[in-house]
């Protein structure tokens, strides 16, 4: 089966879904489902006074660690067929266009598979979540920022330690959000916005995000052109 | 005959260190080239910029009448191996070449599996790429690279990896490749691997100059 530039068997999409799905139902699991699953599992860590949740930030980054292991996969063969792949497009542009929306659709897919289980499991336990679209939208402006900086790293930078600094900044932000009047440190949180009163201003930071998304695309091109891309291999 | 490639004052930088020195080279249409040197000399560095992965510190390529880095990023019609072709291992060798082929969707799966036969491996295989000898991956590499017909094909170190009769069926499909009017240009540490080139440089410390067999070598 071809997904467009990427080649999956069905062997794989069985394997990359099943663990999706353990995933899903682990999260569920996990979450206190008062304001419905979605809420739960994506909506973030709620802030009780100045105190730092270790478990449920735990579980917070959990959650970009599985979308960074799918997208990981999805890096590993780009960078093992790159010499082989990228001088068959017409030009560098042309390559990182299909690579980056690709890998975003591709992200998007798995994150829809996980939302659509977890409104399945919503309707089975009779919870229905509120925020929902919010919630939904919010996080995953979030991790496309995330998956976005993943890429452009994983081209300009090749460094395998990227994944692991973006969960420790994530990790940094949420401690430092919690002792600093500084909401904005936890932008893919939801319930930050919703239930906090003295979180300032509510859709501003998906704009930002979208922004950095952006930036990462049209950043990595420039690279190119100064002729540094593939230097550091050599 | 027509240049295929066109090197002019070819030199790079990797910071300080100077790899690439002045390189000035014409390729005619064609013909088969070949490179000797050690590791290190700046063979894949050259053919890297060639293939418009690198940029040169200074210097134009041209080919096929393009100037590679301002007409267009990569020649328009290339085939290649640089360094031990990396391919998808959990995957056939046909669904590689398959992936491989649908980027520029010019060529149909029947001329894939041709590529695959002519190289000596079997598209019908199940044998996932990863259990593949180093002699396979080199062949299937080499398929990849010719599949499209390309005009230009560049191969640094082709014969790696590969036993006595997988090196004649290599030099076989080049002499092939020749006749059909492509242009070859090839790497290797062994003079012996390019008898059958027109002609043949030899690269040492990013310096290219015309290969001389020594009495020593020819032994």
């Amino acid at each position: 089966m071809l997904f467009r530039g990427f080649v999956l068997s069905k062997k794989e999409t069985v394997l990359k879904l099943s663990i999706l799905a353990a995933f899903s139902v682990f999260a569920w699991c996990w979450s206190v489902k008062d304001r419905g699953v979605i809420f739960a599992v994506l909506g973030g860590i709620e802030r009780e006074g100045d105190q730092i949740e270790i478990l449920q930030m735990g579980r917070w980054l959990f959650l970009f660690a599985v979308f960074f292991l799918m997208m990981y996969r999805v890096m590993l063969d780009s960078r093992r067929t790159l010499l082989l792949s990228m001088y068959r497009y017409p030009s560098f542009r042309g390559w990182w266009k299909h690579y980056f929306l690709e890998s975003h659709l591709m992200n998007l897919g798995h994150y829809l598979f996980c939302c659509l289980l977890w409104l399945l499991m919503e309707n089975v336990t009779d919870n229905h979540s509120v925020y929902l679209f919010g919630t939904i939208i919010v996080f995953y402006i979030h991790l496309a920022m995330f998956i976005s900086i993943l890429l452009a790293c994983g081209v300009v930078w090749m460094k395998a330690a990227v994944p692991c600094i973006l969960l420790l900044l994530e990790g940094s932000a949420y401690i430092l959000s919690n002792s600093l009047p500084a909401g904005i440190l936890t932008c893919g949180m939801y319930c930050r916005i919703v239930l906090d009163t003295d979180y300032p201003a509510v859709y501003l930071f998906s704009a930002v995000q979208l922004v950095v998304c952006m930036e990462c695309y049209f950043l990595v091109p420039q690279f190119w052109d100064r002729g540094v891309l593939f230097e550091k291999n050599n | 005959m027509s240049q295929a490639v066109e090197l002019d004052g070819i030199t790079k930088y990797f910071r300080d260190e100077k790899v690439l020195d002045d390189i000035s080279l014409k390729l005619e249409s064609g013909k088969i080239y070949g490179i000797v040197g050690k590791n290190g000399a700046g063979k894949t560095v050259l053919f890297k910029i060639i293939a418009g992965f690198l940029k040169p510190s200074a210097g134009t390529v041209i080919v096929n009448g393009r100037h590679i880095g301002a007409d267009t990023d990569f020649p328009d019609s290339l085939g290649l191996i640089i360094e031990t072709p990396g391919f998808l291992s959990q995957y056939t060798a046909y669904q590689n070449l398959q992936y491989l082929a649908s980027i520029k969707n010019r060529i149909s799966k029947e001329k894939v599996k041709e590529a695959i036969r002519t190289v000596g491996l079997d598209p019908d295989s199940h044998k996932k790429v990863g259990k593949y000898s180093l002699g396979m991956r080199q062949r299937l590499g080499i398929a990849q690279a010719i599949m499209e017909e390309p005009e230009l094909i560049i191969l640094d170190e082709p014969m790696n990896g590969l036993d006595k009769k997988g090196i004649e069926d290599v030099k076989a499909i080049l002499k092939e490749l020749k006749g059909e009017g492509k242009t070859v240009l090839m790497a290797s540490h062994y003079a012996e691997d390019m008898e059958i080139c027109d002609q043949v440089y030899e690269m040492d410390n990013g310096k290219l100059a015309e290969y001389m067999p020594s009495p020593v070598r020819m032994q």
